[in-house]
């Protein structure tokens, strides 16, 4: 089986945040993208997220009653890309702050430009080639 | 490659063994879901409970270690594989047969001349290795340690 590759967007600021979470949360988000990885699906745990430039996915876990964990993932061109990972305020973790939500928004429009850039390149990499 | 416990941060041997868990129980996952059998039948068929069953469909695996899911696969007769490396990136295992990533590196030399090769040959392997590669034969090794 392909495992997909993991792309985090920025590995030392992802590490500093999940630092501080519990060791179960960082268990259970590791086992989820490990599933993604395999080709799988995290179950209950991720949600699909609307209104961004791509389809975007969220990893969910509550520590006690209060805290709930995040890690929003998109797939494209087989590979996984973790756009962010926060902590939510709300106590279902249904809501978003704003600033959380632009925060994401930027980001994935930034990696659809990125992707895009990246897919015209090859294009023309292979029109030279013919 | 990252990999998934690593960017969480848990140390290499964590890692290594947190994923070598998670993919064995995506393996008895799709296992269960391709069964069709129902989970208190196929928890028989692996020597588990209902209730551990529910648990690896729906990825909580917090609680089972790599020796419960290996002894669930053995239990149902599944072939399995599970490797890993010096860094978290090279573990793997699940159902099956792995077909080995790194390439067998055989000098073909005439006879009598030391060779090299990721098998070493013993008694038993010297005359299979002999049968396809121009080696020396079982009774010519006085180039090799």
């Amino acid at each position: 089986m392909q495992e997909r590759p993991l792309e985090f967007w920025d590995q030392a600021e992802f590490s500093r945040i999940v630092r501080e979470w519990p060791d179960t949360v960082r268990r259970q988000f590791g086992n989820d993208l490990r599933i993604v990885q395999l080709g799988g699906h995290p179950g209950s745990n991720a949600k699909p997220l609307k209104g961004f430039a791509i389809p975007l996915w969220e990893l969910k876990h509550r520590e006690g009653q209060r805290i709930v964990y995040c890690t929003h993932y998109a797939t494209l061109s087989g590979k996984i890309f973790v756009l962010d990972a926060f902590e939510k305020d709300s106590r279902d973790g249904s809501t978003m702050r704003t600033s959380d939500k632009d925060r994401i928004e930027r980001r994935a429009k930034e990696l659809t430009d990125k992707m895009d850039a990246l897919k015209k390149r090859s294009n023309a990499a292979s029109r030279n080639l013919h | 490659m990252k990999n998934a416990f690593s960017a969480f941060g848990f140390e290499a041997d964590d890692a290594t063994i947190d994923t070598l868990r998670t993919d064995l129980a995506f393996a008895l996952r799709q296992f269960i879901e391709r069964s069709q059998l129902g989970q208190v039948r196929v928890g028989k068929v692996l020597g588990l409970k209902q209730s551990v069953v529910s648990k690896i469909v729906r990825g909580d695996i917090k609680n089972l270690s790599v020796e419960r899911l290996i002894r669930a696969m053995v239990n149902a007769k599944i072939t399995g594989f599970a490797e890993w490396g010096e860094s978290p990136e090279l573990a793997r295992a699940g159902a099956g047969f792995r077909i080995a990533s790194t390439a067998t590196i055989v000098f073909t030399v005439p006879a009598g001349t030391p060779y090299f090769t990721d098998k070493l040959p013993t008694a038993s392997n010297v005359g299979d290795l002999s049968a396809n590669f121009d080696l020396p034969s079982s009774g010519d090794q006085s180039g090799m340690n």
